[in-house]
């Protein structure tokens, strides 16, 4: 690399930024964390080649090209994201296009009163004081340039309030849509979901684009849990095959509560997920379970921290990969257990299966257990399909090609069949099956 | 319908021949058992007519209705109308029971040019086959013979059988790990989808399922040759006196 790319590369995402001319929100938490982070990137950005947590994501792709900001006004029609909706929550449906609230497209009329799904600046004022209270502390960022990235040029950031006692009945969908039909463009989509005591609701977070141009998403998501509250979440990255995606997903946990999180890729050229728990109370559980298919020249990079500050807490993390291709998956698991958190019972496990000898898969869990009474089981296995079972199949009549097909779909099933919303679950039985090229019947779909 | 002609076969890349040159023929509405002791090859068998890869085969051959098949695909056998019924279900997590007994079925019927069944026709139609093996519905929703008991598998293994309708089924020790109920009623179904047009043939350790389904002809198979072939008295004979007496018999003779 030469003086001048390597000068280009440490101000990079600066650059990027200063071209952003963010919506303002009226929320000081939000603006003041926006200057901050601006200022932090004219001290570090991109992460080097030589971060060891970066090494198996080159960022060259990224930083080759130059990408604007998305424009707001963007032709995205009803017509665009018909295949992504989701009929449970068709009366709960957050759309937000190029980074910026499309109130034609959204429809969040029918949340039970006190709840609130809506952009921040129009949030009311008991919402706001939670932002103010838990703004950008969930995602801390420490030197993580994207995530400051995030937070400098966000527009409207998304939140999502339940509150106290209500078990929402219908999901709510929040639904990015990249317009990468005329140029190369970034969003920054940021989401802060705000669970109040014994509240009880679904959250899924989807990203999808259009055009055929490069572009460049990095998202940030942040749940606050309050005591016996209950989030199931589920991220949904279905971007186009040009999309850059790098994005975090971040939950702290109070007493009791429960946080289950699905994360379902299958899109983009090269993207990065990075769920954060902070299981900071007793009795709380947190799931961060991941499904990765990755065909061609995809590559996919999992860094997760599982982080347990208190006794008495659950998690489990099953990282399913299907590689295909030249696709590469990274996955590296941080779990901590801190010097005080006995009693805990941590599972964690990376399965990797490979369909073609030219794909790749990285895995590295890290365990770093500071208490001496707890339960934590990880592994990681790195395989291809049974020949046993490939077998089975034949003797029923069934082509090889088709046996590959039903038992990679089979394989993609257990992380996909923990979602508890139908139509959703059918959508992603067939990207799985489009991806492995089986054929199933809605009937099959579990 | 089955004919085997001095049959060679060994494991993929080994040396040593599981099978040392093996002669069998089934005709249509037979039922053949092979008995032999633990090792002497009869999954082989089993699974070299089904056409398994781990196996290759060395020298002979096997026709299936006149046809060599030796260079067909398992699943192409499948298709002609063979049907192996494992000693050992594989499990498969993930492809639910139903929608692989629906795609064997409809492979079969695509193949035989009839009409494939949709999923509200399958469901009347494998009804109909769970009753004869007196399976719960609900075995139709697992993952194939996933968690499922070991005579829960075997009996998925002979509703798969009926369902499919095949020329030829293979059944290897679908008796073991069956109580005697499920031998009862797992041999009655058999016995239901006997015919003039198909053919069996049993693996088995024990006397105890030919007195559901009589054989035809009895064969011993011992170090990967039939040394002994007879009627069903031959089953008796070997129950009581086991197989030692075929060992010094053979040696007594040279043949091995
Ligand atoms: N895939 C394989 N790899 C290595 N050895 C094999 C393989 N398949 C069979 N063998 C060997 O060939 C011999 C015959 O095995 P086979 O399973 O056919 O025996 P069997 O007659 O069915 O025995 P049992 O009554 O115990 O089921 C055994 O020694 C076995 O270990
Ligand atoms: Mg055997």
């Amino acid at each position: 690399m030469t003086v001048n790319e390597e000068n280009k590369k440490t101000h990079y995402l600066k650059e990027l930024q200063l071209a952003s001319s963010p919506v303002k929100t009226g929320v000081s938490v939000i603006e003041q964390a926006r200057l901050k982070a601006a200022d932090d990137l004219s001290i570090w950005d991109l992460p080097s080649l030589r971060d060891e947590d970066w090494k198996q994501f080159p960022l060259k792709p990224l930083v080759r090209k130059h990408f604007a900001p998305a424009p707001v006004n963007s032709g995205i029609a009803h017509s665009d994201i018909e295949h992504a909706l989701i009929t449970e929550a068709a009366s709960a449906r957050i759309v937000i296009v190029n980074g910026y609230f499309s109130p034609e497209l959204s429809n969040v009329d029918k949340l039970p009163t006190g709840c609130y799904a809506g952009p921040v600046s129009k949030a009311p004022i008991n919402v706001v004081d939670q932002v103010n209270n838990f703004y950008g502390k969930v995602a801390q960022y420490g030197r993580d340039a994207f995530t400051a990235f995030n937070t400098a040029v966000t527009h409207d950031p998304v939140i999502v309030f339940v509150k106290k006692g209500v078990a929402l009945e219908n999901p709510i969908h929040i639904l990015h849509v990249t317009d990468a039909s005329d140029a190369s463009v970034y969003t920054a989509p940021r989401v802060f979901i705000y669970a109040e005591r014994h509240s009880d609701s679904t959250v899924i977070e989807d990203f999808i684009g259009k055009g055929e141009h490069a572009y460049f998403t990095t998202s940030v998501s942040e749940s606050v849990l309050e005591d016996e509250s209950h989030i199931l979440h589920v991220k949904m990255q279905r971007e186009t095959a040009e999309a850059v995606h790098i994005s975090r997903v971040a939950s702290k946990l109070g007493r009791g509560s429960n946080f289950n999180s699905y994360m379902i890729s299958n899109g983009a050229k090269m993207f990065r997920n990075e769920p954060l728990s902070l299981v900071d109370a007793e009795n709380a559980h947190a799931t961060i379970d991941g499904l990765v298919l990755v065909d061609q020249d995809q590559i996919s990079d999992t860094h997760s921290t599982l982080d347990h500050l208190k006794p008495n807490c659950t998690s489990h993390q099953l990282h399913k990969v299907i590689a295909n291709g030249r696709g590469k998956s990274v996955f590296n698991g941080k779990i901590f257990v801190r010097k005080d958190s006995q009693l805990i019972d941590a599972f964690q496990e990376n399965r990797n299966l490979l369909l073609s000898k030219d794909a790749n898969v990285f895995t590295k869990p890290q365990l770093e257990i500071f208490a001496d009474d707890v339960k934590c089981s990880h592994g990681a296995t790195i395989g291809q399909l049974s020949d046993e079972e490939v077998f089975y199949m034949q003797s029923r009549g069934i082509t090889k090609s088709e046996a590959i097909q039903l038992l990679t779909y089979g394989y993609a099933l257990e992380v996909i069949e923990n979602i508890p919303v139908p139509s959703l679950r059918e959508q992603l039985s067939y990207n799985v099956a489009a991806f492995t090229g089986a054929s199933i019947e809605a009937k099959d779909i579990v | 319908m089955l004919k085997i002609i001095n049959l060679h076969a060994k494991v993929e890349g080994e040396k040593t021949e599981i099978l040392k040159g093996i002669n069998l023929e089934i005709n249509q509405g037979e039922v053949h058992a092979i008995m032999g002791p633990n090792g002497s090859g009869k999954s082989t068998l089993a699974k070299v007519i089904a056409g398994h890869p781990a196996y290759e085969v060395t020298d002979g051959q096997i026709l299936f209705n006149g046809e060599d098949i030796l260079e067909m695909d398992p699943d192409e056998r499948a298709r002609m109308g063979m049907f192996l019924a494992f000693q050992y279900p594989v499990e498969v997590p993930g492809v639910s029971n139903s929608m692989l007994i629906r795609q064997a079925v409809n492979a079969v019927k695509k193949a035989r040019g009839e009409e494939e069944l949709d999923p509200l026709e399958f469901e009347d139609f494998i009804a109909e086959k769970l009753k004869l093996v007196e399976m719960d519905e609900k075995f139709l929703d697992r993952s194939v013979n996933a968690g499922f008991s070991g005579g829960e598998k075997k009996r998925n293994e002979i509703l798969q059988l009926a369902a499919m309708n095949p020329k030829l089924s293979l059944l290897d020790e679908t008796d073991s790990g069956l109580d005697i109920d499920a031998l009862r009623i797992v041999s009655e179904g058999i016995n239901s989808l006997r015919s003039e047009e198909n053919a069996f043939l049993l693996v088995t350790h024990y006397q105890r399922i030919l007195n559901y389904i009589k054989p035809d002809k009895v064969h011993v198979l011992m170090q990967g040759r039939i040394v002994r072939s007879g009627d069903s008295s031959l089953a008796l004979e070997l129950e009581d006196q086991g197989y030692d007496w075929l060992v010094t018999e053979t040696h007594v003779n040279g043949e091995a």
